[in-house]
This record gives structure tokens, C-alpha cells and sequence, in this order.
């Protein structure tokens, strides 16, 4: 008996291997690529993205950098909004009335005219559901008041109305079909409710495809179609460059993969032309020493802001010396580097240098611990970075990572300091929204705990201008303030990187503030 | 024990045989019962503790389901209504127990990325994790018993050696490192499979081969001690003595003896392998739960990894469970193990 059960596992055992080696023969065979055809003549665009959009309704907050939708106005490489499906820039008729002339021609991609009716239907949509749309043009009215004008009504002066129509939150899309089929992705997959030269063809979670919409206003498009896939690991985004399975990496101005393609001719890293995305560095006033205007202060002022943006960034950034980039009109050197100053205000408020050079009151070291995430790999060379340079004058620094929420920032009492990423002057060009959502006390994105009565008679001072000169005059002040006032500073402004193959050699993202993936016109370099 | 004591109503055995049976039923019964009751224990176990990650995550869940929502500075009244829909208004206790009869059904709620329910969303990437388990688990099995046994003809020789060296390189080298290698020079210099997987049979050589590889190293050593132990038995021996070839006895004899050590291994091997596909997903970009539980991590989409979790613990339990009962089965000395 036991010999027998002995030999039918024995045979069993047997059997299962030869089972397994055949299922293993037969996958490996099955493993090699199958290379896609090609669809007609035109190519079609291969991206790994690093993140998909988190909706297809503008009203939820669609992300501008895949270019599935479009905008009455654009902001250009000069920082100007120039119009766009307008036929002309918006006419300001009076201090609160504009009006928008409609590029005759258009069609939304199901077949559509883009008329009066549903360009004002969907901004109305915008300002009721969405919170970006609400501080872009608080209170603001759209009316059809002709077949191709529509006219915005504003409770108060705004005199950037043209360059927040060029906002994602105010994208035009055919508006009863988007109310017919609501707001969820899914539904408008497929629906052609925009105007813009690709249409959605599917949208999941691993990512996304588009095909031309060959009747589109400027021409027919150059490619056959987008295929945009998610890839979460930025080595893999490389791979699938170097594999020939995608034409473009996103992303790639990680520093690991700066490194990876330097000096390589199969993949190449291409920059973004202007540096939309900034590193700034928030300072929490309501805790610890921090609570001390002038500890914030000499702590901004013993950064080296020109070594920080060369040396952390692997090239991919420009320093700062302000809120704004150098290329905007109403930029203003505020910021500077003064170790002996930033010296002096420490000792000044208390804080005293011990023979080791660390710092300490009432018996209390000078430390502060500086928030991170881990979503973004630049951070940890900065961090370090800031570490050693504040070390310089007895201020320790403690990092402290996490994998990003916002709710990370709502203990005010667990960080002093916090790094930040974000496109705060894109797509529109202009910071003005963003200031008050950002730094304003009640701002839907202060995050840093700052309330100041007089950066908030600032930042009002600055939504209600009523000339370019005034507007100047008060994005000057606030420059300086929140620098002064130890707020926030910008550390660089770093550029989007495409890590891009042979055949994709030029491409080039991000033409002006859109940040834009691709256009009509994108092609393939050879 | 015999059938009478272990169930009293039971009719009495008629004959000797007729006893043995219903006392192997008995313990088999008891033992089967027994190893279930363990499961179930863990399973709780773990799903307080799973639990307890909502209620120690910084934020209260109220904050990031209205953070979802593009609601970053709720009001006291957002927060508030929130909470009650929630139910976090409740008594911690009336809250787990809630949470525990839901997921008992398959139900942790909604993800506060897509809005979608968990379980539809988990279930949507549960094949394609399965699909790499189960090959991995398949490599493993075919490297173990061929690297086994060849190290236990070969034992103390060269070959023996090898293995054993190659066994420890394997288990010691990360997953994430070992991905990135097989990327860098499998797909992309030898041009062989695929960067992104999509999930499928097609593409799962390379990304099971790297789960599998940290994987080899417990059964592999398990199945040659117990190969070598077993030829060194009497009948192996005597089997020798009759002329019997050495892969004969070691195939004949030694591996039907080490089947059960190897199930137990590969059990404790699929510890290794959940945490390992988690990893090796994200590599390969294969759209399973594992690379889905490390975005919602990153997310802090607590419900996602709650149920992500429970999922693998429960993977673990079954992997576990099954060997027991595997063994138990084919060893009645082990059932008799408390």
C-alpha cells in the first residue's frame, strides 16, 4: 500500500513538473513584444506619463498637460494671454463687462457647432462646480449676447479676465452633452465634447487613448492618434524609452534619470522651454521659533538660493530670486542671501551661537524640522542641501518624509519648513489667484498657516487693481513682503523633462505657459 | 480517540477496521476544524489591525475624503457632516465591528481617489496579481525540485555548493533591483518581452522569474535536506544495495518523502511571493493590486490599502492553511500536532 501511494505521488510530482515546464516553455514563447502596425501613414504619439488626469471634467479640475481640451485664450511664451478659440482678445466694455468673440468655424469634435449658447453654458457650468473657476473670476456671468459673442458679466473689476479664461477651469466643451451624460470620466469617453485636435477614445486607470479629429479648426492633425500609458516607477518610464515601447518619458527631470541619459545618443532628455515649475519653500509662523518674524526671516536670508537650484537639481534648475521667473514683466529681485545678517537676527532674538556653532535659547537648541514628500525626488538632494546651509549659521534641521497629503501640513506643530512643488504661474501666466489661494489666511490652499492682516490688505489690493501699474506696484510689495516677513521663498524654477527617443529627437513640450503635452502639430522629428 | 468519545451519537463501529476509519475521520475532522479555527483568528487579528490604520493615520478621514473632492480647507460644518455620513461619530468599538461585518461581505467602502467601491476596484486587478502568483509559484516548483534534487545527488560536491551560493545570491538580492536588471538588460539590450505588461499570460515570464527568484531559496534547501534524508532511510538504502540507479532512488524514494517539508516551504515561501509581487508590479508596471496598493499608499487611500491588505493577508492564511491540510493529509503524524 504504501508503495503504491509512494509511486502516484511520485507520478503526481512527476507530471506537475513537466506540466510546469511546458507552461513555462509555452510563456516565454509567448513573451517576445509584437510590434504594433502602424495605423496609415500618420505615426501615432507613445507616452508614458507619470500621472493620467485625475477627471475629463473641467469642472473636477482637469490637468492641462495632456491636451484633450482647449481655452478661449492662451498665455504665449512672452507671459501675454493671446486668443485662442477667440477670434479676438476680450474687448472690455465698461470696468466690469467684457465681451468674447467666438472663432467662427469651430466644432466640437462630436460634429457640433461651437456656438454663443454653449460657450456660455459651460463657463456658467465652470463658475458654479468648480473652486478654481470661483477664484479665477469670483462672481462672474457668462451671457450669449449673439450667435458668436458671449458677454461676462464680473461684481467687480478684473482686469485679467483674459488671462484666466486661459485657466483649465475654464476649457470649452459642448455643455449638454456633458450635463446629458454627467460628470464621471467613463461617460464622456468617446462623447467628442471638445474642440481640440485629438478626441478621447478610452480612459481607465493604466491610461489613456486618443485619435485624431480630422476636421479640427487649425488642420488636420499630424499624428494618427495620442496613446498615453501610466507608469508610476520612473525607471520603468526610461525602459519603456529605451525599449522602443514608448516614444516619450515624462517626468525626467528626476535626477536619477538626468544622470542615466547624460551623454547618450539612443535617448535623449529635452527641457521644457520655460521653467513652469517652481520649488518654494513655505514657512509655518505659529510654531516654535518660528514664531519670531526675524528667526524666519535670517533663516531665508542664510539660503543660497543660486547654489541650491545648480547643484540639487541636476541642471533642471534656474534659480530663484523671487516669486516669479526673470521672463515675467512684473518680476522683482526679493530675494537675496546674507549669512551675516541672517547671523545677526538670530542673535538679535535670543538665539546665541555654543562653541559648536549650534544655536540655543533658554536652553532650547535652534532645530526645526523640515517637511518633505517622497512623490518628488528632487526634494531629498534639496533637503539635504538646505541641511547644510543652515547648518552654517547653528540652525539644525531634521527631514522629515512622507508620502504626500495635504493633511501632512495640518499639524501645525510637527513642521517648521516645507518644501513645495507646484505650477503656480501656469497656465495662465500670472500668479495673482494663486497668491491669494496660496498665502491669503482662509485661502484654499494655505496649507502654512499664515494669517497677516497686511499681506491679506496686499493680496486684496492686488485682485481689485484697476491698471497694469498698480498691479505691478502691489505683486512688488508682495514679492518683498513675504520674503521679509519670512512666508515663503522660492528655492528654483525647475523645467519639465521628456526623456525622449531617437525619432522623437525634438520633441518639445510645453511651448509657452500651457504646459502643454502635444498640439496639432506635433510630429515626429524624422 | 476513537469514534465513540469523538461523537457519542454516533453508531458504534462493528469492526476493527470500521474503528480505524471513523478515528481517522475524527482526527482529520478536528485537525481540519482546528487549522480553520487559527485562520479565522489571524484573519481578525489582522483586520484590527488593518482597521486601526484609519483610526492612527494622520487626518481624519472626514479631511481627506473632502480632500478627494478638491476640498482642501473644509469648514467645521463640511468637516462635520462628513464625519456623520461617515459614522465617525460613533464609539470606536460599534465603528470596527461595523467595518469588520462590511468587509466580511467584500465591502470596505469607496476609494477616496476614484469614488469607486474597493472591492470593484481590487477585483478589477485580482487576475493579473493572480496570473504572477501563480506563475511565479510555478517557476518556484519546477527551480526547487530540479535544484534540490541536483544538490542532493551532488551533496557536499561542487554543484552542491553552487546551488546553495546561488540560492543565498537569489533570496538576498532585492526585487526592486533585480526588476530594474531584467529590464535593463533582458528587454531593453536583448530586446525579449516587455517593459509595460498589460496583465496577461503573454507578458508574465519576466516579472514571475523576478518574483520567483527571491522566492527558490527555502524550498530549494528544504527539498534537499529532506532528499538527502530520505535515501539515507532503509529501503532507499536497501534499493541501492539492489542494484537500483542513484537518480532512481533519488526520484523513486526521496522526492515523494519530501513533498510534504516542500509544501510547508513553499507555504512560508508565499509570505515572500505577496510581498514580493507587490514590489515587482510596480517595476514592470503590471496592473495587478499590488502596484494599485502601493499608488494608494502613496495616496493615503486608506480604504484601498485596508482592503489591499486584508486581501494579501487572506492570500497568506489560504497559502498557509492549504499546506496544512496538504500535509496533514498526506502525514498523519501531523494531524495529530496541535
Amino acid at each position: 500500500m504504501a508503495g503504491n501511494s509512494t509511486g502516484r505521488r511520485g507520478r503526481l510530482f512527476g507530471a506537475a513538473a513537466v506540466a510546469t515546464a511546458a507552461g513555462t516553455l509555452l510563456a516565454a514563447c509567448a513573451t517576445s513584444t509584437s510590434a504594433g502596425a502602424a495605423s496609415g501613414a500618420r505615426p501615432t504619439l507613445k507616452i508614458a506619463a507619470v500621472f493620467l488626469p485625475s477627471s475629463l471634467d473641467p469642472a473636477k479640475g482637469i490637468d492641462a498637460v495632456f491636451s484633450f481640451a482647449e481655452t478661449l485664450t492662451q498665455t504665449d511664451d512672452q507671459g501675454q494671454a493671446v486668443p485662442f478659440l477667440l477670434a479676438s482678445a476680450p474687448q472690455q466694455k465698461t470696468a466690469t463687462k467684457w465681451l468674447l468673440t467666438l472663432r467662427p468655424g469651430v466644432t466640437f469634435q462630436d460634429g457640433h457647432a461651437m456656438t454663443a449658447q454653449i460657450v456660455a453654458a459651460a463657463m456658467n457650468r465652470e463658475m458654479k462646480l468648480s473652486t478654481e473657476a470661483q477664484s479665477d473670476l469670483p462672481g462672474a456671468l457668462f451671457t450669449a449676447s449673439g450667435a458668436n459673442q458671449v458677454t461676462v458679466t464680473t461684481p467687480t473689476q478684473r482686469n485679467l479676465l483674459p488671462y484666466a479664461l486661459a485657466d483649465r477651469a475654464f476649457a470649452v466643451y459642448d455643455e449638454p452633452v456633458v450635463a446629458a451624460a454627467g460628470s464621471a470620466s467613463a461617460a464622456l469617453v468617446n462623447k467628442g465634447v471638445f474642440t481640440a485636435p485629438y478626441a478621447i477614445t478610452s480612459f481607465t486607470e493604466k491610461g489613456m487613448a486618443l485619435t485624431s479629429y480630422d476636421k479640427y479648426w487649425q488642420g488636420t492633425p499630424k499624428l494618427a492618434g495620442v496613446q498615453v500609458t501610466y507608469v508610476a516607477n520612473a525607471q520603468t518610464r526610461l525602459a519603456a524609452v529605451e525599449s522602443g515601447q514608448v516614444d516619450v518619458a515624462d517626468g525626467a527631470n528626476n535626477p536619477d534619470i538626468v544622470e542615466a541619459v547624460k551623454g547618450r545618443s539612443d535617448v535623449k532628455l529635452n527641457l521644457s522651454d520655460e521653467p513652469l515649475l517652481t520649488l518654494k519653500l513655505y514657512f509655518n509662523p505659529t510654531t516654535g521659533p518660528f514664531t519670531d518674524t526675524s528667526v524666519r526671516h535670517a533663516v531665508a536670508l542664510a539660503l543660497d538660493y543660486s547654489s541650491l537650484a545648480t547643484q540639487y537639481t541636476a541642471g533642471t534648475g534656474s534659480p530663484a530670486d523671487s516669486l516669479l521667473p526673470a521672463s515675467l514683466a512684473q518680476h522683482v529681485t526679493s530675494q537675496s542671501t546674507d549669512t551675516t545678517q541672517a547671523a545677526a537676527l538670530l542673535d538679535a532674538a535670543g538665539w546665541k551661537a555654543a562653541a559648536d556653532g549650534t544655536r540655543s535659547k533658554d536652553g532650547k537648541q535652534l532645530a526645526l524640522n523640515l517637511l518633505i514628500y517622497n512623490e518628488r525626488p528632487v526634494f531629498k538632494p534639496l533637503s539635504i542641501g538646505i541641511k547644510t546651509q543652515l547648518a552654517k549659521i547653528g540652525v539644525t534641521v531634521n527631514i522629515v518624509a512622507q508620502p504626500f497629503s495635504y493633511t501632512m501640513y495640518d499639524n501645525a506643530s510637527n513642521w517648521n519648513l516645507a518644501l513645495y512643488n507646484d505650477y503656480s504661474i501656469s497656465p495662465t501666466g500670472v500668479p495673482d489667484s494663486y497668491m491669494s489661494t496660496y498665502l491669503a489666511a482662509g485661502g484654499s490652499g494655505n496649507h502654512w498657516h499664515i494669517s497677516d492682516p497686511a499681506l491679506d490688505a496686499l493680496l486684496a489690493s492686488l485682485n481689485h487693481a484697476t491698471s497694469e501699474a498698480h498691479r505691478k506696484t502691489y505683486l512688488a510689495q508682495i514679492q518683498h513682503y513675504v520674503f521679509d516677513h519670512g512666508y515663503l521663498a522660492d528655492v528654483a524654477f525647475v523645467r519639465d523633462g521628456y526623456a525622449v527617443n531617437k525619432q522623437w529627437s525634438s520633441f518639445a513640450a510645453d511651448a509657452g505657459f500651457q504646459q502643454q503635452e502635444w498640439t496639432w502639430q506635433t510630429a515626429p522629428s524624422s | 480517540m476513537t469514534a465513540t468519545t469523538a461523537n457519542p451519537s454516533a453508531p458504534p463501529a462493528t469492526s476493527g477496521w470500521g474503528r480505524r476509519a471513523a478515528a481517522l475521520r475524527a482526527s482529520t475532522t478536528g485537525f481540519v476544524l482546528t487549522r480553520l479555527g487559527q485562520g479565522t483568528l489571524t484573519l481578525l487579528a489582522a483586520s484590527l489591525v488593518v482597521w486601526l490604520l484609519d483610526v492612527l493615520a494622520p487626518g481624519s478621514p472626514a479631511q481627506q475624503v473632502l480632500s478627494s473632492e478638491g476640498i482642501h480647507n473644509p469648514s467645521p460644518a463640511q468637516l462635520q457632516e462628513v464625519s456623520e455620513q461617515l459614522g465617525l461619530d460613533r464609539p470606536l468599538i460599534v465603528r470596527y465591528l461595523s467595518w469588520l461585518g462590511h468587509a466580511v461581505r467584500g465591502d470596505f467602502g469607496t476609494s477616496y481617489i476614484s469614488g469607486n467601491p474597493v472591492r470593484a476596484e481590487l477585483g478589477s486587478r485580482l487576475g493579473a496579481t493572480l496570473i504572477l502568483a501563480g506563475a511565479a509559484l510555478l517557476i518556484v516548483i519546477v527551480v526547487a525540485v530540479v535544484l534540490g534534487l541536483l544538490a542532493a545527488a551532488y551533496a557536499s560536491h561542487w554543484p552542491d555548493v553552487a546551488i546553495r551560493t546561488l540560492t543565498v545570491v537569489c533570496a538576498a538580492t532585492p526585487a526592486f533591483i533585480l526588476g530594474l536588471l531584467i529590464l535593463q538588460v533582458i528587454v531593453v539590450k536583448l530586446g525579449l518581452g516587455t517593459v509595460l505588461a498589460d496583465g496577461s499570460i503573454h507578458d508574465v515570464l519576466l516579472p514571475a522569474l523576478c518574483v520567483a527568484t527571491g522566492s527558490m531559496a527555502v524550498p530549494t534547501r528544504v527539498l534537499r535536506a529532506a532528499v538527502i534524508a530520505a535515501v539515507d532511510e532503509k529501503y532507499a538504502v536497501l534499493a541501492r544495495a539492489r542494484g537500483a540507479r542513484r537518480l532512481y532512488v533519488l526520484i523513486r524514494h526521496g522526492l515523494p518523502n519530501a513533498a510534504v517539508p516542500l509544501v510547508q516551504a513553499l507555504a512560508l515561501s508565499a509570505a515572500w511571493m505577496i510581498a514580493g509581487t507587490v514590489v515587482v508590479e510596480s517595476v514592470f508596471n503590471w496592473p495587478g493590486v499590488g502596484s494599485y496598493l502601493i499608488t494608494s499608499l502613496q495616496q493615503r487611500d486608506l480604504p484601498v490599502v485596508q482592503g489591499g491588505t486584508l486581501l494579501a493577508t487572506l492570500g497568506y492564511v489560504l497559502a498557509s492553511l492549504t499546506a496544512d491540510l496538504v500535509s496533514g493529509l498526506a502525514d498523519p503524524r501531523i494531524r495529530s500536532t496541535p
